[in-house]
């Protein structure tokens, strides 16, 4: 197909693409109870190609796109029109012109445990992990879905990058029932490059813990202004205005202030500095480009900046590619030292938001822990937070005890100071 | 125009026959969902201009469904052809003599339809560069309007859906197309940014694009994001609401919707289960869902499980008379499917999804009902919210309150919002509602955080009594 799509580019003159081709293939389990309910695979092929088109406008070079998908199953026909149809469009994409990253050419053969063994094999293993603990009389696993997946990854640029790449993942979601005194669920997900048992085991024996509270907790929290302690994906969800905040086209379009050397906690921080930097979850960026990890915050100051090579580009940076993961070298008080007082500390929410733009940040709680400070600690639920990062970000304080998924690296826990509760 | 079939799926047809009298010689029950959907989106902004074919709106593939004896399984594929067509009865075959499930065999009543909807305009044959050039228009006609405006945009997309479901009695084909459009204005203050945004929708061409040039509409978004500036958090506790029909939907949609799904029921997840036949909203409350209830983005003549399409009546005044359910979901409950058997894409499983659903009307005038209000807010502009099944609690989240004081907007207006509590208590005190139901189908839902379909929702200006934070 490839070379199908490569012999239409030349045809039709266009100079200037990447191609993406993906083949993807997964083994899928769903479960209710412990009961296998449905089971799944799959594998497809797909391309994506981003053309380009170069032109002037008012006397500046431009430099247009359109990104189209391409099926196994178009005709050569269908194809060539496609590919015109976007090259016609990109005409009228006036952006201004930025050129395409270097070429690299590199194949990455498949490594690591999920590569030496078959999808099925992998699900089947993890969904054993996720049911061993689950033997406790009023909690339980009330249903689950399980997916072991591989995509292949090649791409291909005018410039002359060709790199292939394999990507295994098993992750997938589960929902914790407990029935007395209420009866309550809470749900959780995982992700991981391999497949680990054991971490999927503690998840799910902490899992079928947390929801044994959560059947306990019968009230909300008064409403008023609480020192709040988030933990582990809810910190990574407030770091990640961080990263937003750093991103080449939020920079770009004047949506951030961020640039090298800007305090982004603020002049005068009295909680800790930000010591920040996001990791790539894939070794090739969409175009090519080698991710590493990447600092964006030393200190609390911005060190990097990265994203999309156009917008690297106008910004007179090296692009980068895309991140999302979050890496954060922070950490100066254990979880019991930052509980040692009256404050709340929600362990799940509804939906935790933060809003980087705004930098507010809230959710609906599910779960909490009110510790008085004097050893007390009640079970609550109800009622929501809401805040601003831009308040109260020079008085973070975060654990010295770490979490880690797929997506973030970091500290536990992090309390933030004076955030206003909705509650009875 | 009628939207014209996609000349793919019919050249496959005959194949796609083929897969299935093979599996059905080794399988009880067998079927194929074939798709083939184009999209494309268009942005304009301080970004700079955008033409992409939207990733998870695009594909053009396979889903066979097999029932084993015992239990059901999947296969999804994208490649088909003659010389192939053994070694994928053999793939196929493989993955559903694996299943352990315990099924009923699926019903296959017969049944032989087709849909091709009508439209006016077709966004292809209008072209990237006039949908371009009316998009930037739009954006800036919005920058003129107020100088505090850190940037404004618009967005433009569509999707042409062609689906085909075969199984031995059954042969559904339809086609249709939906658009969306939004204008966004962003305003800032220091690093804050506050945005605001107007969204259309409609089960229709390219012709949506002229409401958004609407002068109205643009003034609205600029004006709204400039105020939402001098806006301040609000006191948290319990008010006298009004909702916009937009978060009317919202709070039919996630708060409630989701609840009824049957599929749900089946997991024991859901508290609705022990609400059928019980009060669960005032007696103004009459609410419906349903590919066959409305004409909006969700509106299909069959769901992805080769289900016809209903109006389901939920709520009757305000009593929980039925749920929605997908086949499999309905089969274990023994009812019958309601159309809400729905995949993100030929790539995922079929899950009960929501299509059009809303509240009907009441009779109140939305003067009458601000002038009720002695201390309240006017809710506007839903952004997010999250399902509670299980408990029924609320999780939504507004972009603007607008305070009501002795019976009138004050002009002051309070943002972002969280709406909390307990959806039976937040729908028992539904006090009013106005008499014009209004349906949105800008956005996606998520079955948790993935699984995203279009849906529309929404209803008329309810008053309730509502837990802000």
């Amino acid at each position: 197909m490839i070379d199908l799509i490569l012999s239409a580019l030349k045809a039709q003159g266009i100079a200037a693409y990447v191609i993406n081709e993906h083949t993807r293939e997964s083994a899928e389990r769903f479960f209710i109870r412990q009961r296998e309910d449905i089971r799944r695979a799959k594998h497809v092929r797909e391309v994506e190609i981003t053309v380009y088109r170069d032109f002037e406008s008012d006397g500046k070079a431009m430099r247009g796109s359109s990104t189209v998908k391409l099926q196994p199953s178009m005709t050569e026909e269908e194809i060539a029109r496609k590919l015109a149809g976007a090259y016609e469009s990109a005409l009228y994409v006036k952006n201004p012109f930025f050129e395409l990253p270097d070429p690299v050419c590199e194949t990455l053969a498949p490594e690591g445990p999920l590569a030496a063994m078959t999808l099925d094999d992998a699900a089947d293993a993890m969904a054993e992990a996720l049911f061993a603990p689950d033997r406790m009389d009023d909690a339980f696993i009330n249903s689950a879905e399980i997916f072991a997946t591989r995509q292949d990854t090649r791409t291909i640029t005018s410039r002359g990058t060709d790199v292939r790449y394999s990507a295994f993942r098993v992750k997938g979601e589960f929902v914790v029932q407990c029935v007395r005194p209420t009866d309550v669920e809470m749900y959780h997900s995982f992700e991981y490059a391999a497949p680990d048992t054991l971490a999927l085991s503690d998840l799910s024996l902490d899992a079928l813990t947390t929801v044994r509270d959560r059947a306990l907790a019968d009230a909300a929290p008064e409403a008023g202004a609480y020192d709040v302690i988030l933990t582990k994906k809810h910190v990574c969800t407030l770091l990640s205005a961080y990263v937003d905040k750093a991103a080449a086209d939020m920079v770009y379009a004047k949506y951030s202030p961020y640039a090298v050397g800007t305090h982004a906690q603020g002049d005068a921080v009295t909680g800790e500095a930000l010591n920040l930097s996001v990791f790539p979850d894939a070794p090739f960026s969409s175009d090519g480009i080698r991710m590493t990890e990447r600092p964006l915050l030393e200190n609390g100051v911005v060190k990097g900046i990265y994203g999309a090579t156009r917008f690297c580009r106008y910004l007179n940076l090296e692009p980068s590619g895309v991140y999302e993961n979050i890496r954060v070298n922070n950490g100066t008080l254990s979880l019991e030292e930052l509980k040692n007082r009256r404050c709340l500390m929600p362990v799940a929410f509804s939906d935790f938001q933060m809003d980087s733009m705004s930098g507010r940040f809230g959710g609906e709680i599910r779960l909490a822990y009110l510790f008085d400070g004097e050893g007390g600690v009640q079970l609550v639920t109800g009622g929501s937070i809401s805040g601003s990062l831009l308040e109260k970000q020079d008085r973070l304080t975060f654990s010295t005890e770490r979490y880690t998924n797929s997506h973030y690296d970091g500290p536990a826990a992090v309390l933030i100071p004076g955030v206003s509760v909705a509650g009875c | 125009m009628k939207l014209q079939s996609s000349p793919y799926l019919s050249r496959v047809t005959p194949l796609l026959k083929r897969l299935v009298a093979a599996l059905r010689e080794r399988f009880p029950y067998a079927s194929v969902l074939a798709q083939d959907t184009l999209s494309m989106q268009y942005a304009v902004s301080s970004h700079g201009v955008g033409a992409i074919e939207t990733s998870f709106l695009t594909g053009r593939g396979f889903v066979a469904r097999v029932h084993n004896g015992h239990g059901l399984a999947e296969y999804a594929f994208n490649e088909i052809s003659e010389d192939a067509l053994p070694a994928l009865v053999e793939r196929i075959s493989a993955v559903a003599e694996s299943a352990r499930g315990e099924d009923p065999v699926p019903a296959d009543e017969p049944a032989h339809e087709t849909l091709n909807a009508e439209y006016e305009l077709d966004p292809d044959q209008l072209g990237t560069a006039e949908i371009v050039r009316r998009l930037t228009a739009i954006r800036e006609k919005a920058l003129k309007t107020n100088s505090q405006l850190l940037d404004a945009g618009a967005r433009f997309a569509w999707q042409k859906a062609h689906k085909l479901f075969l199984s031995e009695n059954r042969e559904l084909s339809q086609s249709y197309i939906w658009t969306n459009g939004a204008i966004l204005a962003l305003a800032a203050r220091g690093e804050e940014i506050k945005d605001y945004f107007e969204s259309f929708s409609g089960l229709c061409g390219s012709e949506l694009l002229s409401r958004l040039e609407s002068d109205e509409a643009i003034a609205k978004a600029c004006d709204t994001a400039v105020a939402l500036l001098d806006s301040q958090p609000i006191p948290p506790g319990e008010y006298d609401c009004i909702c916009d029909p937009e978060t009317t939907g919202m709070i039919v949609h996630e708060a409630f919707g989701h609840g009824v799904e049957m599929d749900m029921f089946v997991k024991d997840r859901a508290l609705a289960k022990q609400f059928m036949g019980k009060r669960v909203a005032s007696d103004l409350v009459n609410m419906h869902d349903g590919a066959a209830a409305a004409k909006e983005c969700a509106t299909f003549l069959f769901d992805d499980e080769g289900t016809l399409a209903q109006d389901t009546r939920v709520i009757e005044n305000g009593i929980l008379v039925a749920g929605y359910a997908d086949a499999v979901s309905a089969a274990r409950l023994g009812v019958k499917p309601t159309g809400n058997g729905r995949r993100e894409s030929y790539e995922r499983k079929a899950y009960t999804r929501m299509t059009n659903t809303f509240f009907e009307g009441g009779r109140d005038k939305l003067e009458d009902m601000i002038a009720s209000i002695q201390h309240g807010y006017l809710l506007e502009n839903p952004n997010s919210g999250m399902e509670d099944p299980k408990n029924w609690g609320i999780q939504c989240m507004v972009n603007i309150a607008r305070e009501i004081r002795d019976g009138k907007l004050t002009g002051k207006i309070f943002s972002p919002i969280v709406l909390t509590g307990y959806v039976p208590d937040l729908l028992k005190s539904i006090s009013m509602m106005s008499p014009t139901v209004e349906l949105g189908g800008g956005g996606f839902c998520g079955k948790g955080y993935k699984e995203w379909v279009k849906v529309s929702d929404g209803g008329p200006y309810i008053k309730a009594r509502i837990r802000l934070g």
